[in-house]
């Protein structure tokens, strides 16, 4: 009788044998006692291997890659495209000087006409003065769209960066999204630290919605536990919603600073005295963190909470 | 801020492609923990693993734009991971783990695994003790019949998918996968 080779015994154990295939197989092996040994054999091993394959990951390590993935993301965001490399891509050739000459040329004209055309146009909101500062306007990630140097036509597109200050209340929307903007990108912690607190000085109401995404986005993944700790603050003066408790839950169960999840657990502690339909995954959280949280307070608080959403 | 969690993968590039920042984290965040565990198994050090997660989102994150749905976004995340995974395994090739046998360099002792447990009062520490074993055996694998064998034993991949992964024929993972379990059939002892 001829055997059947070990490598179709292993795609059967996968059932990833062809239809027709499988079914002469499977017939083979209720008559041969040899080859149906080598395929339990084989559907032995999955079971055997998977306990060592499996890995748990570290939550503190997740939380620790994500932000510094977040972080490096914002830098990249923010990463100017360098004028110098063009210079040098420039001063390849001769004849490239003569191009560069021209390319400096048009940026130059450019530059003015933007200047003059569209600098002078930007509208003011409603309820805030916006103040330009002549005369240092910045140019960065310049790309050459189409170049013709012989016929000394360039197309350029780059990015013009304008100095300006606004003045104006917390509730104007321009204002509004400028912080919101600043809180999600700004790379200086002081800065974010300052837009959370003039986030937190607004008391309107319609407000809160413009700047919920970026305080719930603040606390979840701002590098700076200063940060967190003020947009959490920020947060738990927001109407409490779905996605307001499920910031304040992340927090509790992810962040690394005991101080944050002590927060955290304050505010959830104050909200759900005031409403008592506590969500499933909140009592699971909470349980978890009775028994887990190296830190004795939370265990405490987290145990005196559950009891009182339990009863 | 919407909420990406009821969104599908597809849903959450397009928003992604669109410059959501939301939309990007909730596709890392849904993903990732995965991505780390197959991680674990390249690296020797947390450390190493974290540049290799970074490098992965990276390159993601870069790529994202270029994406057009011709396979599953699991399937290409995947790919990028192989890739760096298989390239980091290259590099630190000379830091490959010593032999868990004392008196042997290249070969590995048999270890019955149906035998341990039997007569030990410690099941926690037998069990921590074969998977350890196993973990070693699996790392004795060559690097693309390791990648080949924890797709499909730890994430369930088909052979097919596993080759549009690890971009090779179907023809190559069936050879990846038939070594690798000769290979662990000999290390590891089923009876």
């Amino acid at each position: 009788m001829e055997h059947i080779d070990k490598s179709t015994l292993l795609l059967l154990s996968y059932d990833e044998l062809p239809q027709s295939e499988k079914k002469k197989v499977e017939q083979h092996l209720l008559s041969c006692e040899q080859c149906n040994a080598e395929y339990e054999e084989l559907l032995k091993l999955p079971q055997m291997v998977k306990s060592g394959l499996t890995v748990d990951v570290d939550e503190d390590t997740l939380f620790e890659v994500r932000q510094e993935l977040l972080a490096e993301i914002r830098n990249m965001k923010r990463k100017k495209f360098s004028l110098q490399k063009i210079m040098d891509s420039f001063s390849l050739s001769p004849k490239w000087h003569v191009a560069f000459a021209y390319s400096v040329a048009a940026v130059a004209l450019i530059v003015t006409v933007t200047h003059f055309s569209f600098l002078k146009n930007v509208s003011n909101g409603p309820g805030s003065e916006v103040q330009e500062n002549s005369g240092e306007v910045q140019l960065s990630n310049l790309r050459f769209i189409n170049s013709n140097f012989e016929n000394g036509e360039v197309e350029l597109a780059f990015d013009r960066i304008t100095p300006v200050s606004l003045k104006g209340k917390v509730d104007d929307s321009q204002i509004q999204k400028i912080l919101a903007k600043s809180l999600l990108d700004n790379e200086n912690p002081g800065i974010r630290l300052k837009t959370v607190s003039a986030i937190a000085a607004e008391k309107n109401d319609k407000s809160s919605g413009v700047f919920k995404g970026a305080l719930i986005n603040a606390v979840k993944y701002d590098n700076n536990p200063g940060v967190r700790k003020e947009a959490m603050t920020a947060l738990c003066r927001l109407p409490f919603d779905d996605q307001v408790n499920a910031a304040v839950v992340y927090v509790l169960q992810n962040d690394k600073n005991s101080g944050l999840r002590i927060m955290a657990i304050n505010c959830l502690s104050d909200k759900n005295e005031q409403n008592q339909s506590a969500n499933p995954e909140l009592i699971n959280v909470l349980k978890k963190k009775m028994q887990d949280d190296s830190n004795s307070y939370i265990k405490l608080r987290a145990k005196s909470l559950l009891t009182k959403l339990e009863s | 801020m919407e909420d990406f969690t009821s969104l599908s993968d597809n849903d959450l590039i397009l928003a992604a492609k669109k410059g959501s920042d939301g939309a990007f984290t909730a596709l890392v965040y849904r993903h990732d923990r995965t991505v780390l565990s197959l991680i674990a198994h390249y690296c020797k050090s947390s450390d190493d693993a974290k540049d290799i997660y970074q490098e992965v989102f990276l390159r993601v994150y870069k790529g994202l734009k270029r994406f057009e749905f011709r396979s599953e976004f699991s399937t290409w995340l995947f790919r990028i991971t192989t890739n760096v995974c298989l390239s980091y395994q290259a590099k630190y090739k000379r830091y490959k783990k010593v032999s868990l046998s004392p008196s042997a360099d290249d070969e590995h002792p048999t270890l019955d695994i149906a035998a341990l447990g039997e007569h030990e009062p410690d099941n926690q520490l037998i069990s921590a003790e074969k998977s350890a074993y196993v973990r070693n055996a699996v790392e004795s694998l060559a690097p693309k019949q390791k990648m080949a064998f924890m797709l499909k034993h730890l994430h369930d991949y088909k052979i097919k998918e596993i080759a549009q992964i690890m971009e090779c024929s179907e023809g190559a993972i069936k050879k990846y996968l038939f070594l690798a379990t000769e290979k662990l059939r000999l290390i590891i002892k089923p009876n």
